[in-house]
């Protein structure tokens, strides 16, 4: 502890003189201090492991993807220049998005649940949205919907998952989608109508 | 019908938000006591494995190179065997080609050899047959 605060009394967080944005305390991590990279890790865990937590449910999946982005950040400080015209919020974003997407990939090749076990609850649910019986705001603060959503989505390529949740839930553009996983954009186009028609069909199960 | 595709996309963007975890959840796991802790280890354990590999690739890098400084040495070897025992050999091979047609005429060993160093031109047959018939005219 003591070492730590000795630590960040050198460190360039400590400095009155200047603000210690956040593309700042990266180019002082990447030079080795690790005070600069504490302080990065306070500012963004809670950000990140909500993008992290729209892509999975378990914990501890979450907490391992959570140290993997930062593990994955600190070794790729060397690549972040603030230059690029690109936050230090984005690049970590970006980061994090990637690191979810290979998870989804690895999860795929062993899936852990399946759509057996929809429950009749669910079921009737899922026909009262259709049938038009509840509007899709009180659907929405349904908490009937998680699980049932969890083990839907769990039904689609990795590929179909990011492209929607990233457009429905984190509400980004195409253009931002494949800036973010280096995609063209009429890829993510192709992919968000494929992703759709997917959970449709899985849907069509249920109806 | 169209009523009933909306409602369907409707209820995929709602899928497609309640997944995941709940906020509860991402917060308790965001706010644990000594995550910090576990990325600083999570980090050294990165390093020590990518130093690992990065030595690992040198001891094969040094292998490689020694194995092919190894085979330089004996290539050059070969090669320069093969040359000190060829000379002698090439240097009669010359003083033959010189001397062709007495050669063939002589007979001696390529009169029964097949190789090509021994393989009689259209000269030397000519030059046998002249022999011959001039042998035939001293007569």
């Amino acid at each position: 502890m003591y070492l730590m605060e000795e630590a960040k009394a050198d460190s360039v967080i400590a400095q009155p003189d200047l603000r210690a944005t956040d593309e700042l305390l990266a180019l002082a991590a990447r030079d080795g201090d690790d005070a600069a990279f504490e302080e990065i890790l306070d500012r963004h865990r809670r950000r990140v492991a909500r993008i992290i937590g729209r892509f999975f449910d378990r914990p501890e999946r979450i907490e391992d993807v959570l140290q993997d982005v930062f593990t994955k950040a600190y070794f790729g400080l060397v690549d972040y220049s603030p230059d690029r015209g690109k936050s230090f919020s984005a690049w970590l974003s970006r980061v994090a998005i990637n690191a979810c997407y290979d998870e989804l990939r690895r999860a795929r090749r062993r899936p852990e649940g399946s759509i057996v076990d929809v429950t009749s609850d669910e079921r009737e649910w899922l026909g009262a949205q259709l049938s038009g019986r509840t509007t899709a705001a009180e659907a929405e603060s349904m908490l009937i919907s998680r699980d049932l959503a969890n083990k839907l989505l769990a039904r689609l390529s990795s590929d179909d998952r990011i492209v929607l949740i990233l457009l429905d839930a984190e509400e980004m553009t195409v253009a931002e989608i494949a800036d973010v996983l280096g995609w063209k954009i009429s890829k993510v186009k192709v992919r968000a109508h494929r992703a759709r028609k997917s959970l449709r069909l899985v849907l069509g199960e249920y109806l | 019908m169209k009523t009933d595709d909306n409602r369907l996309d409707k209820l995929t963007q709602i899928v497609a938000r309640g997944g995941g975890a709940s906020d509860s959840d991402v917060e308790r796991i965001a706010s644990a006591p000594f995550f910090s802790a576990r990325v600083r280890a999570r980090i050294e354990a990165e390093r020590k494995s990518r130093e690992a590999e990065r030595s690992g690739w040198l001891v094969t890098l040094l292998v490689a190179w020694r194995a092919v400084a190894v085979l330089l040495v004996v290539t050059v070897a070969t090669a320069a065997a093969y040359w000190i025992s060829r000379t002698p050999d090439s240097r009669k091979a010359e003083a033959r080609t010189s001397d062709d047609v007495s050669r063939v005429v002589a007979g001696g060993t390529c009169a029964l050899s097949a190789t090509d160093e021994c393989a009689i031109s259209r000269e030397e047959v000519l030059a046998t047959l002249f022999a011959d018939e001039g042998g035939k005219t001293q007569k």
